[in-house]
């Protein structure tokens, strides 16, 4: 028998355990910011484990420029996560004054910013912007597509996105072929989709890697990078940039059309299914994802690579190997078609969204400070500031005999690559500045003569003049009205679910390309899924934002 | 041999069966006071976290306003589930959601078993805790790793299963690209990251088995294999039951995470599911009601077949959940 | 009669009167080949589980090029610590693990608490209202009121930004009791209850001198499960802390692989560097995460042990 003093000190350790437990709910109470604090800007932001936005020397600056502290609300780097955290906060009515976020970790998106403007939640910065930020005007006079992207169809701007021209993310779908495979078979740059189908069926059968195994992977990507937009553009425009933009609605003097039920759309199938069936494209291209891509790039025993659609060759072979295979990789200009058809698919640099935003928790004062540390982040030295910190220690003026990425540029400053090894200054926002990321600031920096960012550049003036202005359909600018937001989600998945699934199974050979029949009922599905009434409502929307 | 089926939990369940009416509920309180106290602390948390929650599962039935909250915004009645419903998408991926996860839950269900049963046969302790450790360590790789790693494996060309095949001069199979390997690929590599995790319950309920049974049947002198059937088996039977009962009850609950890494273009007719389906959807257009209204959706099947499966566990083994 | 002693029971077992060494086993060859099929399943079942693990371990010392070329398999190539290094140097991680560490031990001591406190009552077959409740509470695995009213609640409760919000709003698993009372049911003899009830016993003495004891396994497999859960826990903690003091270890480590991942960097060539730098942490982090969970495993699995329990009740 257990001892009664035993037994009831047991009982009095679980009560005290559960009065604990119930305390702790009760008095846990206390923590939570109130964000109407006259004296504090609670700004909701990403921060990376290597910024302490806290103590950051900007965060400093901005706050004596704005009369305000602080108070930072962060979230991670995580883009899913953090997107989903951010919308439940919001929906649980559990926001901030403003919003600070980055475009490639969450961003609101323009659906968010019609429900959320026209809920009362977010503030239109119009008259801020009027009154307040001369820099930000100046940036909009300079480039109105920066206007066009941020101003919803009502005129509103109800947040702003981050205007980044980044010249060579415009063109997602490049090709990137093997140039010593080339020279070692005597070949030359193929400039048609015949010769490239000639140098593809020479770098399968002629051992170029010379190892004596017949293993040479001619063409692969991955089902991020996408293999078809790049050899559908021999055959009509294909808009698809990258997995993101999946989308091949383009423009048709002026109407709103889908590529992917074009009869040109299926000769580059058919196209595709003949190298496929020639065993000349990698299986894996519609099931691998990056890791499995860049193994086979980088693949030990010899090089398997003659040739991979991707935004820059380091997506499938890293850069600056022993043996220098990446260096072989070249981007080869858009093909020339059958029909003489050439094109490359241009996407927006920038995205479309925002990620500075005001919420009605805001103040008067509160807004117009905050918009005048946005202001302050436009021009050029304040941008530099703002984005990588202090002259002479995180960034320096060029020197005689720098030039600028862009040559044709002045060069404005040279940023020093950033040393995993030296825990960070600490004085930028670095992504959270980066609003007026134009031409004239990003491609004005200092890039070594051999880098790999001016060879990026170089590559991407083959695809320039090769995109159809006429056909582009400026989707960043179109923003589907609320009441059909939902109901556009749904067509969007599944109009792009089955042309990505049809259009794989096309190239593979489980549907078959050359069959009337089989095309037909590819078309009919299409129609049955709401294809119709899903241009309705695009046109609507693109006539909407002319 | 005469060997009785032993049951351990067939005493408890002749004790008492027979608590109705009113006077036997007074009788109870009075008798059981300090139980009924005991779970009040606990209730209150159910009422807390999940009924006051469950309230306001409106939204389902709402066009949710964050200015309005919940109340407040608009009655839509049953238009986010009649979205959902004339969606062309629905029976496939319902159906998809179904089949794989009933999959994932019979596959998954008699593995933890024979891996916990084998590891309380062996004698050598060093070799049965290393079993333990290992084949427990692989849950808490995260998803997007072990996608990866699948995808490496099955990879044409570069994977493991393609250097089998050139090895026995085979073509290279495309097993990520054909649909219909979609859902082996998925159960199996769930499996092997959950079967040690899930055989540890096993093994504690093989623990809490009344050792007198185990004598008994030596004395009967039943060889191995006959005490693992006449006493393990049973004696783990009212978990193992209610392991397939829960796991049934949770079909429609699948996560989208693994689905969604290892879906590719060509085997979406299979790999598409709910939670990928409204992962996508809410990318472009995030609707909580109509998130709402698929999780109510969700719900209803799981109650049914959650119902269905304990009353004919109850018929077969004479254990639920109640 | 009512063990007395919850605290060695396994000192009782071999008394005088235990059972002598009857029969012998029959036939031993039958046990013989059983026991090579077992160790033949269980050995295929280490391999294949071993090797992938083995991978993972040696490509987190190893040099990216060299796992990114296939040239890695159960043996580190070029080994580095530097994926060890990058991580271990972040100045969050160690509160990271201090906030995981304090999360997962009173996160498992409430929970367990609370689900005994439900399980216990709702396993005696006496109890009037057992099924309703049981329904009651089964019914909650089923409707799910969702994120956001949870969100609401915890709101409400004023648990946002607070180490509560990670500990309470989970802290009852409806499967974990589910599983405590078929436990509690089958592997208690309701003679030991009847024993203790007929000796005065009441309820909660009955719970602590006769259930815990005998319910070692269970408390330690909960214990482990609910654990895991909190050392787990990444959502959560992302939608209800903000104050990064209070971040648990995961988070940490999703941020440090996030920032090498993800572009950001206009320099493309500084972003392969980080992307290089992202596939060794990859694996270095799996590491770092599991490695507690498996030193603190075998202490749980003790319970297990067959034999820990021994009959209470005699001969």
């Amino acid at each position: 028998m257990s001892s009664p003093s035993r037994f009831r000190s047991r009982a009095r350790t679980l009560a005290v355990g559960l009065a604990a437990v119930t305390l702790f709910a009760t008095t846990a109470c206390s923590g939570g910011d109130d964000p109407g604090d006259a004296d504090n800007l609670s700004i909701f932001a990403a921060q990376g484990p290597d910024v302490d936005l806290k103590t950051n020397s900007f965060s400093k600056e901005m706050e004596e420029l704005s009369g305000y502290t602080f108070d930072w609300q962060t979230t991670t780097y995580d883009g899913t996560t953090a997107a989903e955290a951010r919308r439940i906060q919001l929906a649980g009515g559990d926001y901030p004054e403003v919003f600070l976020m980055i475009p490639w970790v969450d961003q609101f998106s323009q659906q968010d910013l019609l429900r959320y403007g026209q809920q009362g939640v977010l503030q239109p910065l119009n008259d801020l912007i009027d009154q307040h930020a001369p820099n930000i005007k100046q940036a909009f006079a300079d480039s109105p597509e920066f206007k066009a992207l941020a101003t919803a169809p009502d005129g509103k701007i109800y947040g702003m996105p981050q205007w980044n021209d980044c010249f060579h993310c415009s063109y997602q779908s490049k090709l990137w072929i093997n140039t010593e495979w080339l020279q070692k078979l005597n070949l030359q740059m193929p400039t048609t989709t015949d010769e490239f189908f000639d140098v593809m069926m020479a770098f399968k059968t002629k051992d170029p890697n010379g190892n004596g195994k017949a293993d040479e992977i001619p063409l692969t990507s991955s089902v991020d990078d996408l293999l078809l937009p790049y050899f559908a553009n021999a055959f009509l425009y294909d808009p698809q940039g990258s997995a993101t933009y999946p989308s091949t609605l383009t423009l048709e003097g002026g109407k709103v059309t889908l590529q992917a039920q074009q009869d040109a759309y299926r000769d580059a199938l058919a196209f595709m299914n003949t190298m496929y069936a020639a065993g000349l494209i990698d299986p894996g291209a519609f099931t691998q994802n990056r890791d499995a891509l860049i193994a086979k790039g980088d693949n030990a025993e010899a090089p398997l690579i003659g040739a991979a659609t991707a935004l820059h060759s380091g997506i499938f072979v890293t850069t600056y190997q022993d043996d220098g295979r990446d260096e072989a990789y070249q981007a080869l200009a858009p093909l020339k078609g059958p029909k003489g058809v050439q094109y490359a698919s241009y996407n927006l640099p920038s995205m479309p969204g925002a990620t500075f935003a005001l919420t009605n928790k805001a103040s008067e004062e509160e807004q117009v400070a905050a918009i005048k540390v946005l202001d302050h982040m436009f021009p050029q030295d304040q941008h530099l500031r703002a984005e990588f910190g202090i002259e002479g220690k995180d960034w320096f003026k060029p020197e005689p005999g720098e030039t600028a990425l862009d040559e044709t540029l002045t060069p404005i400053a040279r940023i020093p690559e950033t040393d995993p090894n030296v825990k960070p200054a600490n004085d930028g926002w670095g992504a959270l500045a980066q609003y007026n990321e134009n031409a004239e600031f990003r491609n004005a920096q200092v890039q070594p003569a051999d880098g790999y960012e001016r060879m990026l550049f170089a590559a991407s003036k083959l695809y320039e003049p090769y995109v159809p202005q006429d056909q582009v359909f400026p989707y960043w600018s179109v923003w589907v009205p609320q009441e059909e937001s939902a109901e556009v989600a749904e067509l969007t998945t599944n109009i792009e679910n089955l042309v990505a699934q049809a259009s794989a199974e096309f190239i593979t050979g489980s549907r078959d390309v050359d069959d009337d029949g089989a095309w037909a009922s590819y078309v009919e599905e299409l129609q049955s899924t709401g294809l119709p009434r899903y241009l309705e409502i695009q046109q609507k929307a693109y006539d909407a934002s002319k | 041999m005469a060997l009785t089926p032993l049951r351990p939990g067939k005493v408890a369940d002749a004790a008492g069966t027979s608590v109705r009416g009113p006077s036997a509920a007074r009788r109870s309180l009075r008798r059981h006071w300090q139980l009924y106290l005991m779970l009040a602390v606990p209730l209150l948390w159910f009422v807390v976290f999940k009924y006051i929650p469950m309230v306001n599962a409106v939204i389902a039935f709402k066009q949710y306003n964050v200015v309005d909250g919940i109340w407040g915004s608009d009655w839509v009645g049953l238009a986010n589930f009649q979205r959902f419903f004339d969606n062309p998408v629905f029976e496939r991926i319902v159906s998809n959601t179904f089949l794989l996860s009933v999959y994932a839950v019979l596959a998954g269900f008699p593995i933890p078993i024979v891996l916990a049963l084998a590891i309380n046969e062996v004698r050598l302790r060093f070799f049965a805790k290393t079993v333990q450790l290992v084949t427990y360590a692989p849950f808490f790789i995260s998803t997007v790793i072990i996608v990866s790693m699948t995808i490496l494996i099955l990879s044409p060309r570069i994977g493991l299963v393609s250097d089998v095949f050139g090895f026995f001069g085979a073509d290279d199979p495309n097993i990520l690209g054909d649909p219909n390997a979609f859902r082996h690929i998925y159960v199996w590599t769930d499996v092997w990251q959950t079967a040690g995790y899930s055989a540890v319950i096993y093994l504690a309920a093989l623990a809490g088995i009344d050792p007198t049974l185990y004598e008994a049947a030596r004395v009967d002198g039943a060889n191995r294999l006959q005490k693992i059937v006449n006493v393990d088996l049973p004696g783990i039977a009212p978990t193992a039951v209610i392991i397939l009962i829960l796991g049934v009850g949770n079909v429609m609950s699948l996560g989208f995470e693994k689905a969604f890494l290892l879906q590719n273009p060509l085997n979406l007719s299979q790999s598409e599911v709910i939670a990928t389906y409204t992962y996508k959807v809410g990318l472009i257009n995030a609707d909580f009601s109509l998130a709402s209204a698929i999780g109510l959706f969700n719900s209803v099947i799981n109650l049914v077949l959650l119902l269905t499966v304990n009353r004919v566990a109850k018929r077969v083994t004479g254990s639920g959940l109640w | 009669m009512v063990n007395g002693t919850t605290t060695e029971p396994r000192r009782r077992t071999r008394g005088p009167q235990q059972v002598p060494r009857a029969r012998q086993v029959k036939d031993p060859g039958v046990d013989k080949v059983f026991m090579v099929g077992v160790y033949v399943l269980l050995v295929t079942a280490l391999v294949i589980v071993l090797v992938p693990l083995v991978y993972i371990v040696a490509s987190s010392f190893s040099s990216p090029a060299a796992v990114s070329a296939g040239r890695v398999f159960l043996w580190p190539v070029e080994p580095t610590l530097r994926g060890y290094e990058v991580a271990l140097s972040n100045s969050a991680i160690l509160k990271g693990f201090a906030n995981s560490v304090f999360y997962t031990v009173a996160g498992a001591a409430i929970s367990v608490t609370l689900t005994i406190m439900i399980a216990y009552p709702l396993s005696r077959p006496g109890l009037w209202g057992r099924t309703v409740i049981t329904k009651f509470v089964v019914f909650t695995m089923l409707f799910a009121g969702g994120i956001i009213p949870t969100y609401l609640v915890v709101q409400a409760l004023g648990l946002l930004d607070t180490r509560g919000a990670l500990l309470l709003p989970q802290a009852i698993g409806v499967w974990q009791v589910i599983i405590a009372i078929a436990f509690l049911r089958s592997s208690i003899p309701e003679e030991l209850h009847e024993a203790a009830a007929i000796d005065g016993a009441s309820d909660l003495r009955i719970l602590f001198t006769v259930v815990l004891p005998l319910a070692k396994p269970l408390i330690a497999v909960i214990a482990l499960m609910y654990g895991i859960a909190q050392w787990n826990s990444y959502f959560d903690a992302l939608l209800y802390l903000r104050d990064p003091d209070l971040a648990p270890l995961q988070i940490v480590l999703r941020n440090i692989l996030v920032l090498n991942t993800s572009g950001g960097s206009t320099d493309a060539a500084a972003m392969m560097e980080r992307q290089q730098l992202a596939n060794l942490l990859k694996y270095s982090l799996i590491v770092i995460a599991t490695v507690p969970l498996l030193l603190v495993y075998p202490f749980v699995a003790r319970y297990f042990t067959k034999g820990i329990l021994v009959g209470a009740v005699k001969g």
